[in-house]
């Protein structure tokens, strides 16, 4: 089309107006409303055809990362912010996508559009397509110089758009604690520094653009000016009509919006590589931990665990070595040792949280990594230390690892985590959508929807991590009692800093200095001398301290 | 995401703003004003580049008449040096424009970033309860950026457009008024299409917005509770879940986009017609003669009309950009219009340095209207006093410390420092006076150090060893490969949750505070820490005021007064010997957690004595 359009403009120059013949004139016209016309059609249609395209791709990648994001293991998420990977699988994925549709269509369109008109131009005249390829040349070399040069200056720009958002989520995750030392002013002027640098590194690439847009008008422009001069000296001596150089001319402009549109969709196409770099980045990071390629379903676990001589480290150090233990299916087994001792750090092992540095897993007498990890870890209940509630109604989020339970087993789960009784008294029960984090609940009671949520599952393995710390000693108790009855048959962890919560275990471990440094019962340890003696007798104090205060007071009032 | 449903709730936000409200405009382009000169020069730049475009065409009109079919060469190369200099003039113009426009979208940019962070900053507690932070990063990451946008490519690019349509029509009609009558003739139907158009592609749109700001929210929620997922391997359900509404989000994009793409066909069309028309009518009126029109003045018509409908066409797109931004700078406003709730009233007073005496009188508080969470609490705390606050979880212990803080505003009574009602005095210096550790510790990116020093960062590193020791952070630290330069992750990731409490301890007291609150600050951190920990208080707390919050009863043994809360009320109140007495609640929690924590301990202790005898 844009081949033929200045074709019969000039003709219609030539042979209807020059020539004075109102009939050619006239069809001339027709037809150059005509072609225009198709062309529209056909533009439009294949916009649609790229934008169905252009969605389906998104659609795809971020799918794609999505999946990706959840297949990435714990230390992954230890290492990155998590205000960068939200970059990443938000802004990034867009410019991409856009690159895959609009922008490659418009480029091959462009090109093409390009192309026919440099044809066009052979075929109205050689000599003046000479003189303009020229400039051609000078306006491609134009373009890919700078796409060279601004791409850094895109990348630096993600990079500080990811800090701006890193530094906001961060704040506002913190703002409790910002809000409780005063530190909001210092907290803007960190925000500032960021923003600022955000604005400079926005306006590189501008300025590099202001630089190359210009140049290619001018390169236009001269063109233009070269095409006319020349043409109209040739048309003066006759060498060629008015209707050519018209159409000539007319050729030059339409590669005006073409190499205006050199510039900008260069400039995408390195945004979309920058962005395409960061996505592929995180689409290439390397799961460290996954399924095993094949697995022979197993079947329902037993709970019997090996650990065998298991070393953890975090960056090469180690926190804790020469982990032996064997564990029956059923036992409740205790887990005590100072802040830090790596506790947390052994029990994630079982769920495959992180692997360990050395040594073997066995669940029923198969390796761990022999498992497929969904399996494993639906069998392997836990309640973190840090408990986390997504903002959802109080019942999705017991129902978290267990979308279809019934209502009367979430209402049990949650009789025995000694919840159901607050959740009741709240206007909407279960319906009540807790804020981001469990905004809205006190600190005992969160704790206490994390346990049902663990509860809920009834699985084989169930490790409870501190998990009645912000829980009164009262409805400790309580929680505990019920876990008997529940447990039955099933290997619990239990880690806490209170003896009271491990003194019932079948087997206590104790960590300290990197190491088991001693296992038994409550009562066989108390022989020895050591870290759990002491506790015990720091705590046996407290409570003979509080007995004497009890009968002090005298014996029990009404 | 089960989320989704619960989502639902909070949809209001998405209704979009439909047309274009002029006080929200003038909003926008009070950020432009802000930088006049700029934007004069702006404005210069667009006259430039629409008269020196505007005048190409005219002089490729006379270079033909005059030069070409006249026969005349110095005629031609003077239009020759002419157009040189005009496009000189032109690519010029263009580049300052360009640096102009975006410099002045950047400093907006920076602007709205800037207010909208400062109004989080002040923004009361209150507020970030009802919040999504996915959703309040969404603001100042998409919103604020397209807002930007729209005002860069909608706004300036308007006052372009504008600007080069009337200077095109003032060329057209110089030349040749016929033609340009004809030119403009179909412009009523175009006005008329357009506007339908941009009324199909609102609803669009905003369906397109409402679907991206849902996807967006469930991917930033979804990296945030990753680990939940993983552990209760709700992968499956989740990529389903977002399958579907990423499928949502595909359609409504593609709605929106198919609409846009029949735009610029439809001026392609436009174009055509009026070229049709302008070249039969031209071409009649060049052979009649009789209106003065040449065959340059036809081709200059045909590249006007070339450069007419482009503008009318970016009309429709930055009509739609401006459309967007509408809905954005809603959301953007919406939150720095948002009341503060709590905020330091105008004749609010530094609080001068107190001695640490802290009265609440008859104070009540509901978060939520009609739902009293405290009720009628009274304290009398004198300068040194440690007071305790216990009782079973949710009875609204740290609710209380919420109002010391004045995180929130008491509903009804008073809290006052030192004599001064909290309200009175700016919340600055009443937060630099009053320490707290938190239930939750939260740590910032960055290093120790700098974590400890969080509250008073110009403190040395003797100071923060110093404070380190005393909660037993040190040891660990200094054997760390890079002591207290290491940097620890987002929400200190790599340390363990008892170690956090001590740095968020740490924290605390070197910020040196008068009063410090203690809101189970130990409750994950071994016993014989803690009682070091406890002993070490004891020398730091000398005339300090401190309130205490802990469920392991041991710990408010010492305190000069315990209350005792049940549902939002104090129901008793004492020194522990002088409540264990009044045989009450108190009596009877402690009698609890006694038996709780020792029914086993009591034969063991027993037996634990006996073994040691032997
Ligand atoms: N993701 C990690 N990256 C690096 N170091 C880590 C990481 N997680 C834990 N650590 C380190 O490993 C050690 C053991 O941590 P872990 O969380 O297992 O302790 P813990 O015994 O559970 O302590 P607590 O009782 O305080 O919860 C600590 O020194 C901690 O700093
Ligand atoms: N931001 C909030 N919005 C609405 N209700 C809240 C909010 N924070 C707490 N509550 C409710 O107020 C009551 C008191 O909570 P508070 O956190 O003061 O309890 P607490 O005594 O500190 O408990 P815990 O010992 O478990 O920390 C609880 O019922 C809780 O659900
Ligand atoms: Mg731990």
């Amino acid at each position: 089309m844009d081949l033929i359009l200045p074709q019969v403009v000039a003709r219609a120059i030539d042979e209807g107006i020059v020539a004075e013949d109102t009939e050619a004139l006239r069809g001339l016209a027709l037809l150059a409303a005509t072609l225009i016309l198709l062309r529209g059609v056909t533009l439009f249609l294949s916009r649609l055809g790229t934008r169905l395209y252009e969605s389906k791709i998104e659609r795809k990648l971020r799918n794609q990362i999505y999946d990706k994001l959840q297949a990435l293991p714990f230390g992954y998420y230890d290492r990155v912010d998590s205000g960068d990977v939200i970059t990443v699988a938000i802004s990034d994925s867009t410019t991409v996508k856009g690159f895959a549709g609009s922008a490659l269509m418009e480029l091959v369109r462009t090109a093409g559009i390009f192309i026919v008109i440099v044809i066009g131009m052979v075929l109205t005249s050689v000599q003046l397509t000479l003189l303009s390829l020229i400039v051609l040349t000078l306006m491609i070399a134009a373009a890919t110089t700078y796409s060279r040069i601004v791409r850094p200056m895109w990348l630096a720009y993600r990079r500080q758009q990811a800090r701006v958002t890193q530094t906001l989520t961060e704040n506002l995750n913190g703002i409790r604690v910002v809000k409780a030392f005063a530190m909001e002013n210092r907290e803007i002027e960190a925000f500032k520094l960021e923003a600022e640098a955000m604005r400079q590194r926005a306006m590189d690439p501008i300025r590099l653009r202001a630089r190359l847009v210009p140049l290619l008008l001018l390169f236009t422009g001269v063109g233009t000016l070269v095409v006319v001069w020349a043409g109209g000296l040739l048309a003066i001596d006759g060498t060629i009509s008015v209707g050519v150089l018209v159409a000539f001319y007319y050729y030059f402009t339409r590669l005006l919006r073409p190499s205006r549109m050199i510039a900008f969709l260069v400039q995408r196409v390195t945004r979309a590589a920058v962005s395409a770099e960061r996505l592929f980045g995180l689409l290439d990071e390397p799961v460290s931990i996954a399924s095993p390629e094949h697995t022979d379903h197993k079947p329902v676990l037993k709970g019997h665990i090996e650990f065998d001589d298991i070393e953890i480290a975090f960056q090469n150090r180690a926190i804790l070595s020469e982990v032996t233990a064997t564990i029956e299916p059923g036992t409740v087994v205790g887990v005590v040792g100072p802040t830090g001792s790596g506790k947390s750090s052994l029990l994630n092992l079982i769920p495959r949280y992180y692997d360990s540095a050395a040594g073997e897993i066995r669940l029923d007498n198969h390796p761990i990594q022999e498992f497929n990890l969904q399996e494993l870890r639906s069998q392997v209940a836990i309640v973190p230390q840090d408990p986390f509630l997504f903002s959802d109604s109080i019942h999705n989020n017991i129902a978290y690892g267990e979308p279809s339970a019934s209502v009367p087993d979430v209402v049990a789960a949650t009789r025995s985590a000694q919840a159901y009784e607050f959740i009741t008294a709240m206007p909407e029960g279960f319906e009540t959508v807790v804020g981001e984090r469990g905004i809205g609940l006190s600190g005992g009671q969160r704790q206490r929807l994390t346990i049902a949520r663990a509860l809920l599952l009834n699985s084989p393995i169930l490790i409870l991590d501190d998990a009645t710390s912000s829980v009164d000693t009262q409805t400790e108790r309580k929680i505990q009692e019920a876990l008997q009855k529940r447990s039955a048959g099933r290997t619990t962890f239990i880690i806490s800093q209170r003896i009271s919560s491990v003194e019932h275990a079948d087997t206590i471990l104790v960590i300290d200095k990197g190491q088991v440094i001693d296992r038994g019962t409550h009562d066989e340890l108390l022989t020895r001398a050591g870290f759990y003696r002491d506790l015990f007798d720091l705590q046996a104090s407290r409570i003979e301290e509080a007995r004497t205060d009890l009968s002090a007071a005298g014996p029990a009032g009404p | 995401m089960q989320t989704l449903q619960a989502r639902g709730t909070f949809t209001q936000e998405d209704s979009d703003y439909t047309g274009i409200d002029r006080r929200l405009l003038l909003r926008l382009l009070s950020y432009l004003l802000r930088d006049p000169k700029s934007v004069g020069i702006a404005v210069l730049a667009i006259l430039g580049v629409a008269g020196f475009g505007m005048a190409q065409p005219a002089i490729i009109g006379l270079a033909i008449d005059e030069g070409i079919r006249a026969g005349d060469p110095e005629a031609l190369a003077f239009a020759g040096i002419g157009f040189l200099f005009v496009t000189v003039g032109h690519a010029g113009s263009t580049a300052v424009q360009l640096v102009i426009n975006a410099s002045l979208g950047q400093n907006m940019l920076f602007r709205m970033r800037m207010q909208l962070f400062r109004k989080y900053q002040g923004l009361s507690l209150g507020f970030y309860d009802r919040q999504i932070t996915g959703r309040l990063i969404g603001r100042m990451a998409s919103d604020v950026e397209q807002v930007g946008e729209a005002v860069t490519e909608g706004a300036i690019g308007l006052i372009a457009d504008v600007a080069l349509l009337t200077g095109i029509l003032i060329a057209m009609t110089l030349l040749s008024w016929q033609l340009t009558l004809i030119t403009i003739a179909i412009s009523p139907l175009m006005l008329i299409l357009g506007m339908v158009f941009a009324k199909i592609a609102r609803t669009a749109h905003r369906n397109m917005r409402a679907m991206r700001s849902i996807v967006n929210g469930v991917i930033a929620e979804s990296i945030l509770g990753m680990r939940v997922t993983q552990a209760f391997a709700r992968e499956n359900v989740n990529a389903q879940r977002f399958d579907t509404v990423n499928r949502q989000q595909a359609r409504a994009t593609f709605r929106a986009m198919s609409v846009s793409a029949s735009a610029e066909p439809a001026v392609e069309l436009f174009t055509a017609i009026s070229t049709g028309l302008v070249l039969w009518f031209g071409g009649s009126f060049v052979m009649g003669e009789t209106t003065g029109v040449t065959l340059g003045i036809v081709t200059a018509f045909v590249l006007y009309i070339e450069r007419f409908f482009g503008p009318i066409q970016e009309l429709a797109t930055r009509w739609d950009t401006m459309q967007a931004a509408m809905a954005s700078s809603e959301r953007v406003f919406e939150i720095l219009d948002t009341d503060e709730t709590i905020s330091d009233k105008a004749e609010a007073i530094a609080l001068p340095d107190i001695a640490g005496n802290v009265t609440f009188e008859n104070v009540g508080f509901e978060y939520e209207k009609g739902r009293p969470v405290l009720r009628d609490v009274s304290i009398n705390a004198d300068p040194g006093d440690r007071i305790a606050l216990v009782g079973a979880t949710g009875a609204g212990k740290t609710t209380i410390i919420n109002l010391l803080l004045r995180f929130y505003d008491a509903t009804a009574g008073s809290v006052c420092i030192d004599g001064h009602d909290i309200r009175n005095v700016t919340q600055d210096s009443l937060r630099r006076q009053v320490g707290l550790v938190l239930q939750e510790p939260f740590l910032f990116s960055g290093s120790l150090h700098e974590n400890i020093a969080y509250g008073r960062p110009e403190a040395t590193r003797d100071e923060v060893i110093a404070v380190a020791r005393s909660v037993q952070l040190h040891e660990y630290i200094q054997d760390l490969p890079f002591g207290y330069d290491t940097q620890i992750e987002e929400r200190g990731g790599s340390l363990s949750t008892g170690q956090r409490q001590l740095v968020s301890f740490a924290r605390a007291l070197l910020a040196d505070p008068r009063v410090l609150v203690l809101d189970e600050a130990t409750s994950s951190v071994d016993t014989q820490t803690e009682g070091v920990i406890q002993d070490a208080m004891e020398a730091l707390m000398v005339g300090r005021t401190s309130f205490v919050i802990a469920h392991r009863l041991s710990t408010v043994r010492n305190a000069t007064e315990v209350l005792v809360l049940d549902e939002g009320e104090i129901v008793e109140r004492g020194t522990h010997h002088v409540l264990l007495s009044k045989k009450g609640l108190y009596y009877n929690l402690y009698k609890l957690g006694l038996s709780a924590g020792g029914e086993n301990i009591e034969a063991s202790v027993a037996r634990g004595a006996s073994t040691s005898e032997k």
